[in-house]
């Protein structure tokens, strides 16, 4: 096991790489210059373009800036943003907590939604309830996160006024001891959490109920009946844990996806997290900001696919690595 | 000596109702099991076997619901008791083992972990009394090494090694009854006799009548006391061993008997007897006899009726217009 | 149980007959004062507590002058003074017998009125605005305050061009009725006080009014926008426009900018260079003019760290924004300089090596020398990145207490600003940037003031549907105008004709109702917006689609059967290349496809987006026709902008790296000459002849069609006072001076 895990970080290395680079040449297909300011500006001059270019290193050829941009993001500097002059490892740290718990809400919603009515759906299959369930499930698979955001913010925020409408935190808050100051993000985290989380909630359900669905189809699981074992353990300690397996690796493998929905939950919500943090660096050619933005994304995408590797060694005892 | 009956199944039904109509899998099977006795169930696949066994614990799942019958067990009808107390009977009283131990094991739990909770279900133990059983009856089906077994996964048993988890598994609460559905049929045949020999052995020692469920004619000569033969859903043979293979008299049992290839064929170069035709679809069954469409000695009235299981002789019953009168002289038509 | 129930109906009657009562006098309807005369509101108060009445003959006549004894009696009536008929009177002038004996001395007993140094009163004269502002400061109980400001001051502070008109003792009553909390006294057109003529009835209405209803105290004015400034260095290091309201409430600006008609006005100076005060000297040399403009700075103004502003800050932020290593984004103007003097602490002299029209730029912003020096010195290429901007020292009316960044800013009253104390206390800036959020947060309630939202049209009427009573949806036109740029070296579009039969095909009227719901105007030509600008000096096309018609037949484009036109087999269609990001350009778009169809002129369009489209597409010459906003110029650009557009050398090419603006490649050399002629003088009687040329010359060969003139969308509380959004205010804040009731 412990092999596995060191020769999995080791291929991470040359991964990054080439992940870095390919992001490196794409985001330099949207225009490398500050060409477009003219448009908003007809006075810039030709020469302040030109000094502007040599200022921010933007003159240099392709691969020179992609390992000037190397060197230094390995060595913790990963520059500065031309947006907004700051650092850009300030930017995306301080932005990181929003857009974390963001996500993290949002997987707990799924996550406490999907699994018991998929397992209900599954054990009580075309039931009334396990209709309902299902026509909800694709319901929620159709909807797009920024009008479903918007019809619970009007609902929520603008008839019923309950909950506030975007934001991250209330007034005057940021004195209160970090108990308070939580339970205030939680009021604003709630609708964004749904909204991005409803995706999950449908994909998830469907998912647990078909997965427990052929579980119960198992022969241990005849089995473990035929033992005279309690129907409660039949289902919750034999069959769950089977069915659960694929589950966990959707699950891993969706929190990248959930990163690209908090994007558009993000600007619906008028939060400011890594998400919108990416795309207004990628709207603004914002080079520096861009690729750690990205590069943090990667390094999500590629922890997660090897916590999911990780999390099926460790839950189904036939696929454990030497 | 006659020893106690503990199993009489009447007429018991088991129908499937699907979208497509239903379909009959069980239609009249009737048992009769004493202690210790060894019952062989045979049958081709498709013929209900499985279904019946399942019947009797009532582990039949959906769209499949009992149609009739009775199966009283001590002196009970399953048929009539709660949930509830089916479960107490289930893995204690009464215990299965079936086909495919890769399968039938949870893969994601230890070996001991699963013989063990069997034991903890039904009896008043804690947790290291029942684990010390446990290794006592891995030992006991023969499983080498037993206390670093217990915390194996059965991914990592060869099949043998799981096939005897698995009788362990049904005998750690010494169950009356046994019920072997083609326990063997999976396995090597090496391992094959291991394992039957492992299992006339433990039935010896723990004196439980074992239901041995068997395509195998073969197996059913080395293993049973009675023999039950079932076509369609239905018994059409019920005797001794010794009568069901010195003296077959339905055509079906015949046709089965011939068609084992066995030394004695080769020897006396006698040809195969392959049963002509096949297994009708399950919602296609023939009128009158069910196995009549494939029968040599078919006659009018076998197309018409359902011939009733008559006792030809003492103990030895049979579902037959036209049964075979003197298996030796039987030529093929 | 009918009896009880017609009984109460008869009472609802009769209290719903006595409410409506009162309500008639007040809607008195002035056949002279318009519904959206800029003192109505306050007039109709005033007439409605009988503080001001009307002429017999049903009019105000707001214009006309007040004398003295009629202003107090106004402001005896309004205080709810009791008449004071003492045996003896006060004034020698004012006796007894008078009618408004009574009035002129209850003002005088309670210290409002104290007449003429001679010990007269003056009843029939005339009441002068600054005669106002002192009785009105009396009146509020400021006067120890505003008399050692007289002696303190060595001009009022006021924030218009004709301070140094006021008599030396109304300085310190001028100054306050200005001030933010009590705003008592209104601007004359032209950003003036008008100190020694004659109130009119509307404006002593307006002052009585003020003086009665003071600004009330706000604690907290919220208000909403889209965009959220990179950091806060102003429009200084990063995109241009983004960010001014927020820049704007902590640096004020050397000017303001004033609208109807836009007029320049000093804040932190003295007053406006101009040639006329002498303060703006063109010299010519050899051809070439040369300025040399004075900027004086006001005494005692400091920075929010309470560090004084001196010229040495001027010149210090001249340094900062011409140095090679300063990402600076715009400092054209301020490289025209090419010396500076300093005198003293509060006088500035730039000496510039070339003409430019606003030489005013150069002030826009100075930088504390006493903090940044030692930064800049010490590394200029790092400055931008200091965490300083994120908030930086400032000299406007507010400081930046907090920035939740992406979520608010959050701004308190500066106890350093020059001008006094804001009226609201703190300002809480919410960064929205999706549109349909603010739109919720509007139906919420959750702000008072929206702008810069990117709300379309529908949107905005919507808002004004659902919310009329409650919110006011003020259409404020932009300086942005959408126009269809042409490739005129593209073969089709180089003839002439083409391009002026589609101008005279295109209704710019449908183009407003359909895709704007009628909101937008329509735009002419690039220089439509400018005060010289008159529709006889240009070539005007009119919608004409039968004279379109004759210049595409002329041009050897022929009807075929299909409805559209042919050349040598080549089917006239012209393709727009439009950015998806603005989705009102595809309306446009399709407006256009089915007017042009009846000239038989067809529409592709390809979408590319604004980033690409601006950086390789469009500088390139890739396109043949496409559709975007030029803007956000100042109304006293008359030049520069034509050069950088229209000029031959603007073309871009590879030498000059496609970094230039004329997009539609387009050259003419009379356009060139006269245009850089007019360019290259600030002086009025070279320039507009010159100029006139250049506008005859381009709207007679057209290398851009104009549609039409965005108008922004902002949104105001009806309990939000004193803010008239204005499309080039960005130097200086209306914020300090706005409450809530």
């Amino acid at each position: 096991m412990r092999t596995y895990i060191t020769r999995r970080m080791l291929q991470l290395i040359p991964l990054m790489l080439i992940i870095s680079f390919f992001i490196f040449m794409v985001l330099s297909l949207t225009g490398n210059s500050l060409r477009s300011l003219v448009a908003g500006n007809p006075r810039i001059t030709p020469e302040i373009i030109k000094k502007l270019e040599r200022i921010y290193g933007m003159d240099k050829p392709l691969l020179a800036r992609y390992f000037y941009w190397l060197k230094a993001f390995v060595m913790g500097q990963w520059g500065y943003s031309r947006e907004y002059h700051d650092p850009v490892i300030q930017l995306i740290k301080s932005r990181l907590p929003v857009t974390l718990s963001l996500m993290g809400l949002s997987f707990l919603l799924s996550l406490i939604v999907s699994i018991p009515v998929g397992i209900y759906s599954a054990l009580k299959q075309y039931s009334f309830l396990d209709y309902v369930a299902t026509a909800l499930a694709f319901f929620g698979m159709a909807m797009p996160i920024f009008w479903f955001g918007l019809m619970l913010m009007l609902l929520f925020g603008v008839k019923l006024g309950w909950l506030p409408i975007g934001g991250y935190s209330s007034v005057g808050m940021d004195t209160a001891n970090f108990f308070m100051r939580s339970l205030d993000h939680l009021k604003y985290l709630i609708l964004p959490a749904i909204a991005l989380g409803l995706q999950g909630m449908a994909s998830w359900t469907r998912y647990t109920r078909s997965s427990m669905l052929e579980v119960l189809r198992q022969d241990y699981v005849r089995t473990a009946r035929a033992k005279g074992l309690p129907e409660r353990t039949v289902i919750y300690k034999h069959a769950l844990r089977n069915a659960l397996i694929p589950v966990i690796t959707l699950l891993m493998l969706s929190i990248p996806m959930l990163f690209g929905g908090a994007v558009l939950t993000e600007t619906v919500f008028s939060m400011f997290g890594v998400g919108r943090l990416l795309y207004t660096a990628i709207i603004n050619s914002d080079t520096f900001l861009a690729m750690g933005t990205l590069m943090v994304l990667a390094i999500l995408v590629v922890i997660c696919n090897f916590g999911a590797d990780l999390l099926y060694a460790i839950a189904d005892p036939r696929i454990r690595y030497s | 000596m006659k020893k106690e009956l503990l199993l009489e199944i009447k007429d018991l039904k088991t129908y499937f109702y699907t979208d497509t109509g239903i379909v009959k899998a069980v239609d009249g099977i009737n048992l009769k099991l004493h202690k210790s006795e060894v019952l062989g169930l045979v049958g081709e696949s498709g013929c209900g076997k499985s279904v019946a066994s399942l019947s009797i614990l009532r582990l039949v799942d959906q769209p499949g619901k009992n149609a009739g019958g009775e199966v009283i067990f001590k002196g009970e009808d399953l048929l009539k008791k709660s949930e509830e107390e089916m479960r107490k009977i289930r893995g204690s009283e009464i215990a299965m083992i079936f086909q495919e131990p890769m399968t039938a094991l949870n893969p994601v739990y230890t070996i001991g972990n699963q013989v063990m909770e069997a034991i903890l279900i039904h009896q008043d133990v804690n947790e290291e009394e029942a684990k010390k059983k446990t290794v006592k009856m891995l030992e006991l089906v023969g499983i080498p090494d037993p206390e670093k077994r217990f915390n194996e996964y059965p991914h990592e048993m060869s099949g043998g090694m799981r096939q005897r988890a698995m009788i362990a598994m049904a005998l750690s609460c010494n169950p009356d009854l046994l019920i072997s559905d083609e326990a063997t049929t999976a396995l090597d045949v090496t391992i094959q006799a291991q394992i039957l020999e492992l299992m006339k052995d433990l039935q010896k020692k723990i004196e439980a009548a074992i239901l041995f469920i068997t395509h195998d004619l073969a197996l059913v000569a080395e293993m049973a006391d009675t023999v039950a033969v079932a076509y369609m859903g239905k018994i059409v043979e019920y005797s001794s061993v010794k009568n069901i293979f010195k003296d077959p008299r339905h055509p079906y049992t015949y046709g089965l008997l011939k068609s084992i290839p066995s030394l004695i064929t080769k020897k006396t170069k006698q040809p195969l007897l392959a049963i002509e035709g096949m297994i009708p679809s399950p919602h296609n069954m023939p009128k009158g006899c069910y196995f009549h469409p494939r029968c040599p000695f078919a006659t009018d009235i076998c197309r018409k009726q359902m011939p009733e299981l008559k006792e030809i002789k003492p103990g030895h019953l049979v579902r037959c217009f036209n049964p075979i009168e003197n298996a030796k002289e039987v030529s093929k038509k | 149980m009918k009896k009880v129930l017609a009984l109460t109906l008869a009472v609802m009657m009769v209290l719903v007959f006595f409410a409506v009562r009162p309500a008639l006098t007040t809607a008195a309807g002035f056949p002279d004062i318009p519904t959206d005369y800029w003192a109505k509101e306050h007039i109709d108060y005033l007439v409605a507590q009988e503080v001001i009445v009307g002429f017999p003959d049903g009019t105000f006549k707001p214009e006309d002058p007040v004398t003295r004894e009629q202003f107090a009696k106004m402001i005896v009536v309004a205080k709810d003074l009791s008449l004071y008929s003492p045996s003896t009177p006060t004034f020698p002038d004012v006796s007894k017998s008078r009618w408004s004996y009574g009035y002129v001395e209850a003002a005088a007993k309670a210290g409002y009125i104290l007449g003429y140094p001679d010990g007269t009163f003056g009843p029939t004269r005339n009441i002068t605005r600054q005669e106002l502002a002192v009785l009105g400061i009396r009146v509020i109980g400021k006067e120890s305050e505003s008399l050692s400001l007289n002696a303190t001051l060595e001009q009022p502070i006021a924030m218009a061009n004709d301070e140094q008109k006021v008599a030396k003792w109304a300085y310190g009553a001028v100054t306050l009725a200005y001030q933010p909390t009590i705003q008592m006294l209104n601007y004359r057109k032209g950003r003036l006080i008008a100190p020694i003529k004659s109130a009119t009835r509307a404006e002593c209405a307006n002052s009585v009014y003020m003086l009665i209803v003071p600004p009330k105290d706000t604690p907290v004015l919220t208000f909403a926008e889209s965009q959220e400034p990179g950091d806060l260095a102003g429009q200084e290091f990063a995109n241009f426009a983004v960010g001014v309201d927020s820049t704007a409430l902590i640096f004020d600006g050397a000017i303001g900018l004033d609208e109807n008609p836009a007029v320049l006005y000093p804040s932190m100076i003295r007053e406006v260079p101009s040639q006329e005060n002498g303060l703006w000297v063109v010299n010519e040399v050899d051809g070439v003019e040369t300025m040399k403009v004075t900027f004086r700075l006001r005494k005692g103004l400091k920075w929010a760290d309470g560090h004084p502003i001196t010229s040495a800050d001027a010149k210090f932020g001249w340094e900062v924004r011409t140095h090679p290593d300063v990402p600076i984004t715009y400092n054209v103007v301020d490289l025209k300089v090419e010396k500076i003097e300093t005198p003293d602490d509060y006088t500035i002299t730039y000496y510039f090596k070339e003409a430019d029209l606003e030489p005013y730029y150069v002030m826009t912003l100075m930088y504390p020398e006493h903090i940044l020096r030692e930064r800049f010195e010490q590394n200029p290429g790092a400055l931008a990145n200091d965490p300083y901007w994120d908030n930086p020292v400032g000299h406007g009316p507010y400081v930046l207490t907090k920035w939740m960044k992406g979520e608010r800013l959050e701004f308190e009253a500066n106890p350093n600003w020059y001008y006094g104390e804001p009226v609201s206390k703190k300002i809480i800036q919410y960064v929205i940037p999706n549109t349909n959020t603010i739109m919720a947060n509007l139906l919420a309630k959750s702000v008072d003031i929206a702008v810069n939202t990117g709300s379309s049209a529908a949107q905005a009427s919507m808002i004004k549907e659902k919310m009329g009573d409650s919110i006011h949806v003020e259409y404020v036109p932009s300086t942005y105008r959408e126009q269809i740029t042409w490739n005129t070296q593209d073969p089709v579009l180089s003839d002439l004709r083409v391009r002026k039969a589609l101008a005279y095909a295109t209704d710019r009227d449908e183009i407003s109702k359909v895709v704007y719901l009628g909101t937008f105007t329509p735009a002419y030509d690039w220089f439509d917006n400018l005060a010289v600008w008159n529709p006889s000096l240009v070539t005007m096309y009119p919608y004409n689609p039968d004279r379109a018609n004759e210049l595409l037949d002329e041009a050897g484009w022929v009807l075929g059967t299909d409805g559209y036109r042919y050349k040598n087999g080549e089917k006239l269609v012209i393709e727009f290349t439009i950015s998806p990001e603005k989705p009102a350009r595809a309306q446009t778009a399709e407006v256009l496809t089915k007017q042009w169809k009846k000239i038989g002129v067809g529409i592709t369009t390809k979408s590319i987006s604004w980033g690409v489209a601006m950086t390789e597409t469009v500088p390139m010459g890739n396109f043949q026709a496409t559709v975007f906003a030029w803007g956000g110029g100042s109304p006293f650009d008359l030049t520069s902008g034509a050069i950088q557009i229209y000029h031959t050398s603007e073309i871009p090419t590879a030498e000059n790296d496609y970094n230039t603006g004329n997009y539609s490649r387009w050259s003419n050399s009379e356009y060139d000459a006269a245009i850089s002629a007019a360019n290259s003088t600030v002086q009025m009687s070279k320039l507009i002849p010159n100029l006139k040329i250049a506008m005859k010359v381009w709207t007679d060969q057209l290398p851009a069609l104009f549609l039409v003139t965005w108008v922004d969308h902002t949104y105001i509380s009806t309990s939000v006072k004193s803010y008239k959004p204005f499309p080039y205010k960005t130097w200086t804040s209306d914020f300090p001076f706005v409450y809530k009731e």
